[in-house]
């Protein structure tokens, strides 16, 4: 795991008031809502530990504020609980693959304050690969499983009427119950993130019997989300997520990252330059559709 | 359908042969005897379909594998003693309790004195088969089966001891005894969450049969007064109170509880301050309480309604205030008569306890769920849905049968018989 | 002249509690409200109801109410609605003709039927209604075999993609027919449908049986006695003399029931229905609006609960009034 260990994480949180960021330090814990069922972002090991891409994310934000990856509290919230989590303030961050739209970013609609984009994601389409369905074109008409209010259900209905085709939805409020109706062959696809239809079909008992259809339905940024009312707290975590990105690049990892400090020190111009390169790649990366 | 009579109207079918006895129960007329021929077909049917599947077809694995899952979810494994020393105590209080309702004196005068009724001795037995097949059945490990031998013992050397030297305590004692329910509660409570020298575990790790069961009677236990406030609320003269307490129960019932939960999980956090965020497991909590709260207000009402006026007015007239005699005439009366609808209110709560599962918190449904989608186990969740219903049967049946038992002892009719 | 103290008085005593208890919730709710105000605002989301005429993007299937994605907010949530009442209707009377049945069979002289009654309602009525809902949909009818496999009854088809029943087409009567593999009808119902209406219709259908059972047993015997000595047969003493008698005590017990049933049918969403709750829960994940959208739910049910309540108790006085 990669920890925030830059300058730029520090810069928001001292002279700023941000009431959020007091709170999750007099509390000494961050509360991160993940979703806790998908395998490969958040899920829940044999040992109750929360592991996963999110639950990184949470960790590092954790590292930064706290000192610790494990002064977090997870709480799992369903796609519905997500948004007034966090808007009523019961969650501190939400780190739960959800989908950058201006709907949810705009007040008026969900309100959030979304950090940059961590994982670029598309809405797929998946089918059994006995059913000689290859193309997009071939589902008009047919029942399709969906996930109740996830973003790729507007997709998926954009994309076939793009194709003047109808569809049958099905929604089913968890991913686990709608994978449970998809593999009894109540529809004949089942649409949702790209990756999440990737990890569950490697949980398949035959993998190689479902195929993925080459449509991207749609672009999915998916991004960790604040309350719109701390924008100290938004930056906070922005420039955690920046940091992250950083030393990936550069190979800094917890096991080096005192070895590339002490480095850098002996050599603060090197140094000088690091941050700015890293700066203005932060910004060409912010303005970069 | 057999041709309807009053039951009372029986032939007197003891008397007869069996086999005569067996025509007149399933053939007192030839469309009668088909019919019946056609059911027992059906019932054959099922029970070969059944037992083929139980025997054959259905894989227990996905029980021994995930049994402490089922039973406790989440909680961590080094703190699970604290269960298990729980579970120790209340068979002990479950078979102190017992022993003690035989070795005092039943109103029921045909199993007076007896120490080991035939219900007893079958469900001693039971108890007893129980502990030492379903481990074994199931696969569990060694010291888990040891586990559940040690607590079966404990309830059947308590009932046996409680019966024993029962009658020969005091009577105040026995008040003491009782009192021990809501102390062994809030130990219950402890152990679980932890705290004051424990190390705490969080409500988001309870999960399975130990959050069903602490939602259950963290709910039964405190809608309980509540709802005694609201029946006295709403038949209260004073018409601030009156309407306060019927706009709330004819709110909250005209409610379905899914919405309720709801707005205890997306819209409490708008209506509290950002410094107060209590876990999501105690907010469906208070959710389940305050919603039970308003349908056992009106079984009380009921039962204070058949409570005769006469008897708050004979109370106030021997010098009683108003509150003594609402507490020690009026309410024991209105509470026995409506001890059959609280007690099926208490079993609806017990069963919407599975809402939960729907709200993302894993309740023994949310957990059996979770483990039916683990690609692992698809195609047995049929083993699942079956351990599922019998045990939340048994939860339910045992409230009704416990409430059954608790009417007769209550009836005035058989307190004469004490001393 | 009075010695009493104010506190002690019988006059002023009530009055005050009234005012602290008063004072007490205005306190608390202004509160709350106070929060809630300020937590919207900072959330940028202060009531308003625009956001009903805005298209929804998503699709509904089964609506009675013609539906796509272009269309508002509002009209799926009126689409929802509808589709709650249709599941209300046809569950509350098929759970009052099993219960009715079932309720009688306990009085049957057929020891073998009297006993699966009581079986019948012990069991169905201990198992939590969503643990049985899940059981029809996923074991059941997910079980269902499809195409040409599935169960074919003269003028109805049980398949894995729905229920397909015979009805009148184009003027003529027509069944269901396989047509490329899938089977169409003048009449199909989904199998999530289904399942919502057997699951519903067999749990409401064990509490109403008891509430028959009472019903009938609270006729006094001597009733039964007359009909018999009066020359009629069982059937019949039901029909003419007890049944109509029975109903006075049935029909108060019978509202309980079908109010119950109206809520438990926001279960819908875990056989993945399409009814007012399940639309509710998307409309607020596509808007945010978590504080109206709950409004427009507790407003449908307090409706349809009402509705419920005012024509039971029309017919509770229909009922009653027989009395001399």
């Amino acid at each position: 795991m990669l920890l925030a260990a830059c300058g730029c994480a520090n810069d928001s949180g001292g002279g700023v008031s941000s009431v959020r960021m007091a709170a999750i330090r007099s509390h000494g814990q961050l509360i991160c809502g993940v979703d806790g069922q998908v395998s490969g972002f958040s899920s829940v090991a044999a040992d109750g530990r929360y592991q996963g891409f999110d639950v990184d994310v949470c960790r590092a934000v954790a590292a930064a504020l706290l000192g610790s990856g494990n002064k977090v509290d997870f709480r799992n919230v369903t796609a519905t609980q997500r948004f007034p989590a966090v808007a009523s303030g019961e969650i501190d961050l939400l780190s739960r693959n959800s989908t950058v739209t201006l709907g949810r970013d705009a007040p008026g609609g969900n309100a959030m304050s979304f950090a940059p984009v961590v994982f670029h994601d598309g809405a797929g389409v998946m089918v059994p690969l006995a059913s000689g369905i290859t193309s997009l074109a071939g589902l008009g008409g047919k029942p399709i499983c969906l996930l109740s209010g996830a973003t790729t259900e507007q997709a998926l209905t954009d994309g076939l009427r793009r194709l003047n085709r109808r569809y049958v939805p099905l929604k089913f409020s968890t991913i686990d119950e709608m994978f449970g109706a998809y593999q009894q062959g109540r529809c004949a696809a089942v649409s949702i993130d790209r990756s999440a239809l990737a990890a569950q079909r490697t949980t398949f008992a035959v993998p190689a019997a479902h195929l993925i259809l080459p449509e991207v339905l749609s672009k999915e940024p998916l991004a960790p989300a604040t309350i719109e009312s701390d924008p100290a707290w938004a930056d906070a975590v922005r420039w955690i997520v920046y940091a992250l990105f950083e030393a990936e690049e550069q190979g800094i990892t917890q096991a080096n990252v005192a070895a590339k400090l002490a480095e850098a020190k002996a050599n603060p111009k090197l140094a000088e330059r690091r941050q700015s390169d890293q700066c203005r790649r932060q910004l060409r990366r912010d303005l970069s559709p | 359908m057999g041709t309807p009579s009053f039951p009372a109207k029986r032939l007197p079918v003891a008397a007869l042969l069996p086999l005569k006895r067996l025509r007149a129960q399933l053939a007192p007329t030839v469309a009668d005897g088909l019919l019946s021929l056609g059911l027992l077909a059906l019932i054959a049917w099922a029970a070969v379909q059944l037992g083929g599947w139980a025997i054959g077809r259905a894989d227990w694995a996905v029980l021994q594998l995930n049994s402490m899952l089922l039973l406790v979810g989440r909680y961590p494994l080094a703190e699970q003693w604290r269960l298990w020393l729980l579970g120790a105590l209340l068979a002990a209080q479950a078979g102190l309790s017992w022993g003690l309702l035989r070795a005092w004196p039943r109103a029921d005068r045909r199993e007076q004195g007896q120490l080991w009724p035939r219900h007893d001795r079958i469900a001693a037995v039971l108890i007893t088969l129980l502990a030492l097949l379903l481990p074994a059945a199931l696969g569990l490990a060694g010291a888990l089966q040891g586990r559940w031998w040690l607590l079966a013992a404990v309830l059947l050397a308590l009932r046996w001891a409680a019966g024993r030297w029962g009658p020969g305590l005091h009577r105040r004692t026995l008040k003491l005894l009782g009192l021990l329910w809501p102390l062994l509660y809030l130990l219950g409570f402890w152990l679980i969450g932890g705290g004051l020298g424990l190390a705490a575990v969080a409500p988001g790790e309870w999960g399975g049969l130990l959050l069903t069961l602490v939602m259950a009677s963290f709910a039964m236990a405190l809608s309980f007064p509540l709802g005694v406030l609201l029946a006295l609320g709403r038949r209260s003269n004073l018409p601030l109170l009156r309407w306060g307490s019927v706009a709330y129960i004819e709110f909250i019932r005209g409610a379905p509880l899914i919405t309720l939960l709801f707005i205890g999980q997306n819209i409490l956090g708008f209506l509290l301050p950002a410094s107060i965020s209590p876990d999501r497991v105690w907010r469906a909590a208070w959710v389940l309480t305050l919603f039970a709260a308003a349908y056992l207000a009106e079984a009380v009402r009921s039962g204070l309604a058949a409570v005769p006026r006469g008897q708050l007015e004979a109370a106030r007239s021997l010098g009683l205030n108003q509150a003594q005699a609402l507490v020690t005439v009026v309410i024991p009366q209105a509470l026995r008569v409506a001890l059959p609808t609280m007690v099926g209110q208490f079993i609806a709560l017990v069963q919407d306890t599975t809402l939960l599962s729907l709200i993302g918190l894993l309740d023994l449904l949310g957990m059996a769920r979770g483990i039916m989608a683990n690609p692992e186990f698809l195609g047995h969740s049929s083993e699942l849905y079956l351990v599922l219903a019998v045990l939340y049967w048994s939860c339910c049946a045992a409230l009704g049968l416990g409430s059954r038992a608790l009417e007769r002892r209550l009836d005035p009719r058989s307190l004469a018989g004490r001393p | 002249m009075n010695g009493t103290p104010w506190w002690r008085d019988r006059r002023v005593l009530p009055w005050l509690l009234q005012a602290v208890v008063g004072l007490a919730v205005l306190v608390l709710v202004a509160l709350l409200m106070t929060n809630l105000v300020r937590n919207l605002s900072a959330a940028g989301l202060l009531l308003s109801w625009r956001w009903l005429g805005q298209p929804a993007g998503f699709d509904l299937s089964e609506t009675l109410l013609p539906f796509n994605a272009s269309m508002p907010y509002g009209r799926a949530l009126l689409a929802g609605l509808l589709n709650t009442l249709r599941v209300i209707v046809i569950a509350l009377l098929g759970s009052s003709l099993l219960g009715a049945l079932v309720g009688m069979a306990a009085f049957s002289r057929n020891g073998l039927l009297r006993g699966l009654a009581r079986v019948y309602v012990e069991v169905v009525r201990n198992v939590p209604l969503l643990l049985q809902l899940l059981f029809w949909y996923f074991l059941v009818f997910l079980a269902l075999p499809d195409g040409r496999a599935a169960l074919q009854l003269p003028g109805l088809v049980l398949a894995k993609s729905g229920l397909y029943l015979a009805g009148f087409a184009g003027g003529s009567w027509q069944g269901p027919q396989l047509l490329n593999g899938s089977w169409q009808a003048p009449l199909q119902l989904s199998v999530e449908f289904g399942a919502l209406l057997t699951g519903l219709i067999t749990y409401i259908g064990a509490f109403i049986a008891e509430v028959v059972r009472g019903g009938i047993a609270s006729v006094p015997r001597g009733q039964w006695e007359a009909a018999g000595s009066l020359g009629l047969h069982g059937v019949a003493t039901l029909r003419h003399i007890v049944l109509p008698q029975a109903l006075r005590v049935i029909v108060p017990g019978l509202t309980n029931q079908y109010i119950s049933l109206a809520k438990a049918s926001s279960l819908a969403l875990a056989c993945g229905f399409t009814d007012l709750y399940s639309v509710a829960e998307t409309t607020l994940n596509q808007t945010g609006r978590a504080v109206e959208v709950v409004l427009v739910l507790l407003a449908a049910y307090l409706a349809i609960d009402l509705l419920i309540s005012a024509a039971m108790n029309g017919l509770n006085r229909l009922v009653q009034v027989r009395e001399r």
